[in-house]
């Protein structure tokens, strides 16, 4: 008997099984919308629209890519837009041509009872910069699938996400 | 001994390049360990309680059926025709129309340009850009902010001044001249005004060129100076205006608009809620329903596009984006290169006795015999693929069909190469959907009043109805076919039955014509295999061995011979019809072959 779980996304893909893709992806792409737009119904909204475009494009899904990514490309894509729209995109006006100028980080970040304050910290980085820390640190995905998600080199996710941490040690108190 | 960086440490850390020295330094682990822990810190403050996903959107859609599930399913599909061509809900206006004029659909379209779901916005987008430039003048007297319309023009082609570039013959004669200079003579002398489109921003006037051009057209003159600087033009509103290429492509010049058969919400709206349901034949047949009736489904669809649940909301966006997508062909329309390479194989004629010969062996006397690129891919040890195939003066493509089939092997042609690659590597086609049956307004709206007028009441606006469809020839054929899907009782015979009459006398294939999908009878008919020891026989004879139908409209010049095991009929097929200009349709389970429209 074949077993759902044993299947791959490729497999769920070709046998359109929407239901299973929803189970495994959801949290990750709520997570990622919740990040990116807050905790409100918004982002609930969010997560499921980008299941109903990964619904509608699953044919365009194109074998031998990550699903996961795909997804979240998708996800990006709409809440850029949905801020865009807004005009509550804030971009990093820096060039990304350069690594920043990292030190080793002090304990600011490291203190426990400052999570709320992280967070907070995470919430007023420009949305490309906070992209790239909710998918490397939150959702755990490698470099490259970072990359494929967001269209960008594997170089680009690096300087994006060390400026996201410079920024970060420069903003907590 | 020099230790690792800051930077270095984070990139070890972080995992984009990890560095051996670090992994084995005592000293630069504790610095590592540092930047490991504050990126643990980060991830605790951003990490947060896993969320269910909504009830709707978790309906496991496993498309594996029962047994008693498949006949399940067939009792829906049987119940879905039902539905289909029989339930008429007062709402549902199958012969008369009851669709919206231009004018009201493009009206409703601009309204919903306000909508704040964003779904209904890009369908708008979609659609007004389809109706082209039949949209401007309503969208002129709004205050749309062109930024929704991307790179679309929403600006009216301007015929006179088109005119006018394609009759004004010019010299023209300049020696390391300014770009913008050249422009204004050209101008000039055409009588004409040119203005560069502001999102050109690399077009640099300033740059000197020289040009030199007798007895062209105007047109031609700007094409050629153009050229050079990767640029494109379009008449709009009294002007030549120069656009950056990308801009060109996607411009619509002409007015256009659906023809509308029918107007079925009711039935619609069931078809959509199937999309509900947890078994995928369910789903795959009401989304073929929905397809079938084309824009009497519009305002289902649009309805749809508020629903709670994904997968309805999802294949309503995609059915909707495929109905005010106009479709110029329902043929795929493949690259130049690649039909100089189809055309170059089907041209050459070859005589080959293959013995277990290496396929890297065929692949070379392929390459000698068409002067093409022939590359082998994704097949392993190929010199070890042994082909045995006999032929006499067939064309190189008959020949290559005929040998490589029983390997499971096909031979592509893409605009670089000739591709030997294994069967399930081909590319896949897309599903074919009927088509969507846009065209100019004016035709359109006669179009949707004659079919009506053929499925109405009065018998000397039938008449005329016919009349007028009797003269449209091959191009009412799918208009017709649509509306015998649609309409009932005598208004569909009517349909029917002057198709048929309609069929007689024409060779269809002009108008966007739904080409469907195969049907399962359909496709075991063509996966008949036999073996074939030809020798001097014409097609018919060829396919006797296959037990099949056939009607041959339009046969291939000359007899063949050659030898081949196994093989399917749709090899046969291809291989003896497609460089003959030919072409395999199916009507039922009877197969035509006749000539490719």
């Amino acid at each position: 008997m074949e077993l759902l779980a044993d299947m791959t996304d490729l497999e769920l893909v070709r046998a359109r099984d929407a239901g299973e893709l929803v189970r495994r992806y959801y949290g990750p792409v709520f997570g990622l919308t919740r990040r990116l737009l807050g905790n409100g119904p918004e982002a609930r909204d969010a997560a499921q629209e980008t299941f109903a475009r990964a619904i509608a494009h699953l044919g365009e899904f194109k074998p031998g890519a990550s699903f996961r990514s795909w997804l979240f490309a998708i996800a990006a894509n709409h809440v850029r837009d949905l801020l865009r729209r807004r005009r509550q995109l804030p971009l990093d006006p820096s060039m990304e041509e350069e690594t920043p100028d990292l030190s080793l980080p002090d304990e600011r970040i490291l203190r426990t009872e400052n999570r709320e304050r992280v967070a907070a910290a995470v919430d007023r980085l420009p949305f490309d910069l906070k992209i790239a820390v909710t998918l490397h640190i939150q959702q755990e995905l490698p470099p490259a699938e970072i990359a494929e998600t967001l269209g960008i080199s594997a170089n680009a996710v690096r300087i994006r996400l060390y400026r996201a941490l410079a920024a970060l040690r420069k903003d907590l108190p | 001994m020099t230790h690792a960086s800051p930077v270095e440490l984070h990139d070890h850390v972080y995992g984009f390049r990890p560095s051996a020295h670090v992994a084995g330094c005592p000293e630069c682990q504790d610095r590592a360990a540092t930047i490991a822990a504050e990126r643990s810190a980060i991830g605790k403050a951003l990490s947060e309680e896993p969320a269910a996903p909504p009830q709707e959107l978790l309906r496991a859609r496993r498309p594996r059926l029962s047994a008693a599930g498949l006949i399940a399913a067939a009792a829906l599909l049987a119940a879905l025709a039902w539905i289909l061509f029989h339930e008429r809900k007062p709402a549902d206006s199958p012969a008369d129309g009851g669709q919206p004029s231009q004018a009201e659909a493009i009206d409703r379209l601009i309204a919903e340009l306000k909508s704040p779901s964003e779904a209904r916005r890009e369908i708008a987008v979609l659609a007004l850009k389809a109706y082209g430039e039949a949209a401007l003048p309503a969208l002129a007297k709004t205050k749309i902010d062109p930024a929704l319309f991307g790179e679309y023009r929403l600006k009216a082609f301007d015929t006179a001044v088109d005119l006018r570039i394609r009759t004004e013959m010019l010299d023209m004669d300049f020696e390391n001249t300014a770009l913008g200079d050249i422009l204004q003579e050209l101008a000039k002398k055409a009588g004409v005004k040119i203005i560069v489109d502001r999102g050109f921003r690399d077009l640099d006037l300033k740059r000197a060129v020289t040009y030199k051009v007798k007895g062209l057209t105007a047109v031609n003159c700007l094409k050629l100076l153009l050229a050079q600087f990767n640029g494109d033009f379009r008449c709009e509103e009294g002007a030549v205006v120069i656009l950056e290429p990308k801009t060109g492509v996607i411009i619509h010049s002409a007015a256009r608009a659906p023809v509308r058969i029918g107007r079925m919400k009711a039935a619609a709206a069931k078809l959509l809620a199937e999309f509900s349901s947890d078994s995928a034949d369910r789903r795959a047949a009401a989304h073929q329903s929905l397809t079938t009736l084309g824009f009497a489904a519009e305002e289902a669809l649009w309805e749809a596009l508020d629903s709670k649940d994904p997968e309805v909301k999802g294949q309503a966006l995609d059915l909707l984006r495929w109905l005010y997508t106009p479709a110029d062909s329902a043929r795929t329309v493949s690259h130049p290169r690649t039909r100089s390479v189809m055309k170059k194989i089907c041209g050459k004629r070859v005589t080959v006795d293959y013995q277990e010969v290496a396929l890297t062996t065929v692949a070379e006397l392929l390459t000698t015999l068409c002067e093409e690129n022939v590359h082998i891919s994704g097949i392993d040890s190929p010199d070890r693929l042994l082909i045995t195939f006999k032929g006499a003066d067939l064309p190189v493509y008959s020949a290559l069909v005929l040998a490589l089939e029983p390997k499971r092997l096909a031979c592509i042609a893409t605009d670089q190469v000739m591709l030997i690659t294994p069967e399930r590597s081909k590319p896949e086609e897309e599903p074919r959907r009927p088509g969507n049956f846009w065209t100019a307004p004016g035709e359109a709206k006669t179009l949707e009043e004659t079919l009506a007028a053929l499925a109405g009441d009065d018998a000397a606006a039938r008449d005329r109805a016919t009349a007028t469809l009797t003269r449209l020839g091959d191009r009412a054929l799918p208009l017709l076919k649509r509306a015998a899907e649609i309409f009932e009782g005598g208004a569909r015979e009517r349909c029917r039955s002057l198709r048929a009459k309609i069929l007689q006398a024409e060779d269809p294939g002009r108008f966007d014509e739904p080409l469907a999908d195969r049907a399962q009878a359909q496709q075991e008919i063509l996966d008949r295999k036999a073996d074939l020891d030809v020798n001097g026989l014409g097609l018919e004879e060829i396919l006797k061995p296959y037990g099949a139908q056939v009607e041959v409209r339009s046969k291939p010049v000359g007899t063949f011979r050659f030898q081949a095991k196994e093989v399917r009929l749709e090899t046969v097929l291809k291989a003896l019809t497609i460089p003959h200009g030919l072409d395999f349709t199916f009507e039922g389970e009877r197969l035509i072959i006749e000539k490719k429209p």
